[in-house]
């Protein structure tokens, strides 16, 4: 005890001082120092829990219809246990402690403490217009909670020596120069540009704001949609007592209530729901058959502790000299904003606001929504999206109403409708009337986050047993997971018939040439956010291209894209094969076309082609290709596709245009030219054919 | 963002899903735009020089190239000119200039721009000359090599043609019917043509004769073309947001049972939309650095490989260690998806409960077939019966699960009967156990009917529609605004309005009597919202001083310390004294003054 005392003395950062006795009273004690003990404790704020075998409990009446088990594993207790036993009851009823016994304490202590937070408050005065300002504080209400802790990267032979992280950065040549931390500067891309920005520019140019919370006007409630939510907690605000004296005075006073001992007597039971270390209280181990709201519960007590806190309130003011006036003064703003509160929650409205946590900090858009309780008055901000935030995507129709049209073939039928009903009426997880037993199920108040359980879980068995593979998954937390066992067997059968009534079919992934891409981007979005892949804006052959790496052949839907990615295939050298199928495809093309209808198609696989041979230096496979070809199209009455060939100048390549040509650009004007000529005449009219075919049509 | 109250612990916990993580973004999903400038004589003519047509269209192109460079800074941008003596292009089509090719625009380019249209136009005859021997077969086909050529993979191919003649080709069939050939095999490809027309001087603009043909629309019912102006005038619209393509965030099965289930597409319909990164640029040569990051035992400095290292958080002074896929194990509860828990009415959505940004889900047919059916009966039903749906949400098989409540959503149409909201669920994050704080309200006196009447005046006449559409992020745009000014060497950004600052002289002058009712009936008369409150007892700051002064004109320093009357003086009155007899003391306490005092007269105490 003294130990405890000297240690948290002097100390003023405890915010609770806690004593936890484990002991099966079998040790002789001495009782002279009881009474020490017994003000010690109660003078220092100390909360005293006791585990250890069930003490008799036949003076407690709230407790007679537990289940008396015999803690003591059968073992008759001594009279040394005996006299401990009583002893301790005189202590714990002095102090009013907790006793629990070990076969309580051992399923509470399974769930995990969360970090309990000191309410910390924001104060700032609430500004409407120029004129209107009511101070007020704000308290954290709900906040996503993290773990205490991050993983921090330590080194594996052996854990105590540090593990610094360097970031470096480099010039994109060659060696990869390492660039000094004064040799950079930040900078922003505009576009292609790069816009660096000194720290001055920055600071410069920074959007100024200054601590606030402006209302910007008020609003009907139904404008604020509650999927806009954005943030990741909830505010409450209550009005600052003008008078900060009284105001320290009495949350010293209410600090003081909540941890003197006298003060628990009265609260100690009442308040478990709140109590800062829940896993100690036996009410918590029954997580589903949790038989009382909490709401219900804690009404009670706080209405205990209205009252208490207006006696202590009525003694404070006696001691100050002006009373009524002061009274109305140090409660200005909350009469203030208590008006304005019950008018919002009248005329069913909201207020919006801009709200700046510190200076320079972005400001935020939010509301202030009115929450009145039969103890308290607050406004809860929660924080909404700027234009910018909202993404407006457009889904198509469903059939929910009779008169949706689109989508029509997906409308249910009415027997998948009854059943659909079937399942919601037995699958209500929320408390019946009249029921006391089955209070809601997943209530977030009293569900506690898995993940955190796990990783406490897990850090609990490693610090033990470094070397032993994680436990399994605790069934406490496994149970989260499971319907509760009632509803389980009351869906059985509309599942049944949902089964029965519905078709649904996994759909087998296509095998088109595109799924290699699709496939790719797929896996990403499951993974875990893969590395940043930068694809090089001038490089030819990032991760798109491995994606495409699947074409296998010139298709004729995208030849000229099919025909890129071919000969850009890294891991194989594919020209000839795609030069092949290129020319075959181009044929393919120009003889399939009626007309001059998919001529532009052709022509621009014959400048890909082209354009391809010339750059991969093998001209002669395309020489090749085009001699033949003008026989071809010649032959086969496509004579107007030559022509537009010569049109785009898309004839032999020359030994201008590529070294490795054995062409001359004579020879090459020549095979263009002798046609042209030919041509002149003829070709108006073959242009009229056309159109009449076109016509036609 | 700004934190309420606490500061983060250490760096961020990497359970988190990566909301942003976008795919599209890095694998090419880029669009491509040109603009043909038909740079006919006409295009130059007009009584009011702001007012020439080329001039309009070159201001389109730049507000055009600026909006992209914001919103999807990947897009991709080129100019073709046509009907100019000068001809440039790689097929060497006579009278086509290519102006700008397709690439990723930045502030050169917009300089260039701006440059035309400041002075360039005057003399666009004498550098680029015109011509009307031109082909609008070879100028699309030039529009089609430009995207076909394009290093970049292109999502969307959109060609924008500028021009004030209405029939090109009035005399040649020929160049009318291969015009039409090449639209058309622009269309087959995927290339949207739209066309700009503008109106020469009191003539109007003949769409049948001769582009009608070219333009492709989706909806065969359209048969006018709309007013041009309306067009000009959105392409002239200054807009600094980011846009987001639609995009599932993730496809993930829906299971009521371990045998029954569908499939959703998550979408996330609101995020914070944050400033873009900053990159580490070289001062010198403004060239963009690469980042390497290497980890290394401090000791030694031997750099540590990835099977080095495990991860550990301490306890109790003792690291706990655990291998990197133990860590991941550790958050792997199930396989993703979302499961039925149950239902609970709609009230149970506790307004307050807000701990993550919603997300969005709809039916996904392409990955089970029948999940529209299942999905639309699950949403009629819980429309019908006002509940909402409870479920065990695990995003990706590496992120622990959550419990969401799936809000059913209508699907609701404004009177143009655009989709404002669409059907499906909202996706509501439900805190747990361990998000709620213990907050302590204190009894505090409620207000009279006749204040909360007086209040409710208030509301009413401040009462807006609220709609977050109204309110630009200002950090975002003044953001925008600088790097704009830096990039385009401007003296100073554009001017912007900060929509989130109340309009202070509206709020007076609409409510300034009924605010001034209302603190009239609330407010002491003398109250100071803020001020603190001194106890009675205690003075002002500068009565105070006056207080001080007062008492120094009487005092005698030697003389008090030689009566040891020093110790009835206050302490500020000693420090006075001090300061004015220069006399060093060694502390600030009552004591250490006196003392110092008395050192200093050599009097002992």
């Amino acid at each position: 005890m003294d130990h405890l005392v000297q240690a948290t003395q002097g100390k003023k950062g405890f915010a609770t001082k806690r004593l936890i006795l484990f002991s099966n009273f079998s040790q002789p004690f001495t009782d002279d120092q009881v009474d020490t003990i017994i003000d010690g404790i109660k003078n220092s704020g100390t909360e005293l829990n006791v585990i250890g075998p069930q003490l008799n409990e036949e003076d407690d009446d709230d407790d007679t219809d537990e289940p008396t088990i015999d803690n003591n594993f059968g073992k008759e207790k001594s009279p040394q246990m005996r006299a401990g036993e009583a002893m301790i009851k005189h202590i714990l009823s002095e102090v009013n402690g907790d006793s629990y016994s070990f076969l309580e304490a051992l399923p509470a202590l399974s769930y995990f403490q969360a970090r309990q937070v000191r309410q910390t408050a924001w104060k700032v005065q609430m500004e409407i217009g120029t004129d209107l300002k009511i101070p007020v504080c704000g308290y954290t209400k709900i906040k996503d909670f993290k773990l205490k802790q991050s993983w921090k990267k330590v080194y594996a032979k052996d854990s105590e020596s540090e593990v610094g992280n360097l970031r470096t950065q480099h010039k994109n040549d060659e060696e990869e120069t390492e660039v000094d931390p004064e040799e950079q500067v930040d900078g922003y891309r505009y576009g292609n540009t790069l816009v660096p920005m000194s720290s001055d520019d920055k600071e410069n140019m920074k959007y100024r704001a200054v601590k606030c919370l402006k209302i910007l006007g008020f609003t009907k409630s139904e404008n604020i949609k509650r999927h806009h939510y954005l943030g990741d907690g909830t505010i409450a605000f209550v009005a600052d007592k003008g008078d900060e004296a009284a105001a320290v005075a009495l949350s010293a006073l209410i600090n003081a209530l909540y941890e003197t001992d006298s003060v628990m007597c009265l609260l100690s039971k009442a308040l478990k729901p709140n109590d800062p270390l829940p896993e100690l209280s036996p009410l918590i181990a029954s997580y589903f058959k949790r038989p009382e709201e909490v709401e219900c519960k804690i009404m009670k007590p706080l209405e205990e502790i209205k009252d208490l806190f207006k006696l202590e309130i009525v003694a404070k003011k006696k001691d100050e000299k002006s009373g009524d006036a002061m009274f109305k003064d140090k409660y200005a703003a909350a009469v203030a904003l208590s008006a304005l509160i019950n008018a919002l929650y009248e005329t069913d409205s909201v207020m919006v606001a801009r709200r700046v946590y510190a200076a320079n900090s972005a400001p935020r858009l939010g509301c202030l929504l009115p929450v009145i309780k039969t103890d308290y008055e607050c406004l809860y901000w929660i924080e909404l999206p700027f234009m910018e935030d909202l993404r407006q995507f457009t889904f198509g129709s469903l059939p929910v109403t009779d008169d949706v049209q689109t989508n029509k073939k997906f409308k249910p039928s009415a027997d998948q409708l009854k059943v659909m009903d079937d399942l919601i009426t037995n699958m209500d997880l929320s408390k019946k009337e009249g029921d006391e037993d089955s209070a809601e199920v997943l209530k977030p108040k009293l569900t506690f986050n898995p993940y955190f359980q796990r990783t406490y879980q897990c850090l609990l068995s490693k610090a033990l047993k470094p070397n032993d593979p994680l436990p399994e998954l605790s069934p406490l937390i496994a149970s989260y997971f499971k319907r509760p066992e009632e509803v389980e067997c009351k869906i059985m059968k509309p599942l049944e018939e949902i089964k029965d009534l519905f078709k649904l079919e996994i759909v087998a992934k296509k095998k088109d040439e595109k799924s290699g891409d699709a496939m790719f981007k797929d896996k990403e979005e499951d993974g875990p956010a893969a590395k940043k892949v930068k694809i090089d804006d001038d490089f030819e052959g990032g991760l798109e291209n491995i994606g495409r790496a699947k074409i296998t052949e010139v298709g004729s839907v995208t030849p000229v894209e099919d025909f890129k990615a071919l000969i850009n295939y890294r891991d194989e050298d594919l020209f000839d094969k795609a030069c092949e199928q290129m020319e075959k495809t181009i044929e393919k093309i120009v003889m399939d076309s009626f007309g001059p209808q998919f001529y532009g198609k052709a022509s621009d696989c014959l400048k890909a082609y082209r354009e391809e041979c010339i750059k991969n230096s093998k001209p002669d496979v395309y020489n090749k290709f085009i001699r033949q070809f003008k026989e071809t199209l010649i032959s086969k009455a496509k004579r107007d596709f030559w022509d537009q060939i010569v049109l785009d100048k898309q004839g032999l390549i020359s030994k201008l245009e590529c070294e490795g040509s054995k062409v001359s650009k004579e020879e090459a004007d020549a095979l263009l030219a002798d046609d042209v000529k030919k041509e002149g005449s003829q070709k108006i009219e073959e242009a009229d054919d056309a159109d009449d075919l076109l016509d036609m049509m | 963002m700004a934190d309420f109250g606490f500061a983060r612990f250490g760096d961020d916990d990497d359970n988190e899903e990566d909301d942003e993580f976008d795919p599209g973004l890095r694998f090419g999903n880029r669009d491509g735009l040109i603009f043909v400038v038909d740079c006919n004589k006409e295009m130059f003519d007009a009584e009011d020089e702001e007012e020439c047509p080329f001039r309009v269209c070159m201001r389109c192109i730049k507000t055009t190239m600026q909006n992209k460079i914001i919103s999807s800074e990947r897009d991709m941008v080129g100019v073709i000119f046509y009907g100019t003596e000068k001809t440039d292009n790689p097929s060497d089509f006579k009278n086509i200039y290519i102006y700008m090719n397709l690439e990723q625009p930045g502030a050169e380019r917009i300089l260039e721009i701006e440059n035309m249209i400041e002075n360039g136009y005057k003399k666009f005859g004498t550098k680029y000359g015109h011509n009307e021997h031109y082909s609008i077969s070879e100028v699309l086909w030039t529009c089609a090599n430009m995207f076909s050529n394009s290093s970049q993979k292109i999502n969307y191919k959109r060609v924008l043609l500028f021009t004030n003649n209405d029939d090109p080709h009035s005399s040649s069939l020929q160049l009318q019917r291969q015009a039409r050939t090449k639209a058309n095999d622009l269309n087959e490809t995927g290339i949207d043509l739209e066309l700009m027309h503008m109106q020469k001087q009191g003539q109007t603009f003949d769409v049948s004769k001769f582009w009608k043909d070219l333009i492709y629309t989706a909806d065969d019912e359209l048969t006018e073309l709309p007013d041009p102006s309306e067009k000009l005038e959105e392409l002239l619209t200054r807009v600094r947001t980011k846009d987001h393509k639609k995009r599932a965030f993730r496809r993930v099965p829906f299971s009521l049972s371990d045998d029954i289930k569908f499939s959703v597409g998550v979408y996330n319909l609101v995020r914070h939309c944050t400033k873009p990164y900053s990159i580490k640029l070289d001062k010198k040569t403004n060239e963009e650095l690469k980042s390497h990051s290497k980890t290394y035992l401090k000791e030694t400095g031997e750099v540590l490989m990835p099977q080095d290292l495990k991860k550990a958080q301490t306890y109790g002074g003792r690291k706990i260690c655990f291998e990197n896929d133990e860590v991941t194990e550790i958050k792997r509860f199930d396989v993703s998806g979302l499961k039925l828990m149950g239902f609970k009415p709609k009230n149970r959505l506790k307004k307050f409960h807000n701990v993550k940004p919603s997300s969005f889900i709809y039916p996904d047919e392409d990955s089970i077939s029948g999940s529209t059916t299942m999905f639309t009966a699950l949403l009629t039903k819980c429309i019908d019966r006002g509940v909402i749906a409870i479920c065990q949400y695990i995003p990706g098989k590496n992120n622990p699960p959550r419990f969401v409540a799936l809000l059913p959503q209508k699907e609701e149409l404004d009177e143009h009967k655009v989709q404002i909201t669409p059907p499906g669920f909202h996706v509501i994050f439900l805190p747990f156990a361990d998000d709620f704080r213990k907050v302590t309200f204190e009894e505090a006196p409620r207000a009279t009917t006749e204040q909360i009447d007086k209040a409710k005046e208030l509301i009413k006449k401040l009462q807006f529609k609220f709609n977050s559409e109204s309110f630009e992020n200002p950090v975002l745009q003044n953001h925008w605004r600088n790097i704009e000014a830096l990039a385009l060497d401007r003296d100073e950004a554009d001017e912007m309005t900060d929509y989130t600052m109340p309009n202070e002289a509206g709020i007076q002058k609409r409510a300034g009597k009924i605010m001034d009712e209302f603190k009239d009936l609330v407010f002491p008369p003398d109250y100071e919202p803020g001020v603190k409150r001194k106890a009675p007892t205690s003075e002002s700051a500068a009565a105070k001083k006056q207080k001080v002064a007062d008492a120094m004109v009487e005092i005698d320093v030697k003389k008090e310390a030689q009566a040891g009357r020093l110790n009835k003086l206050t302490v500020p009155v000693l420090k006075e004294l001090i300061k004015k007899e220069k006399i060093t003391a060694n502390g600030t306490k009552k004591a250490d003054l006196i003392e110092a005092i008395n050192d200093h007269y050599g009097i002992a105490a």
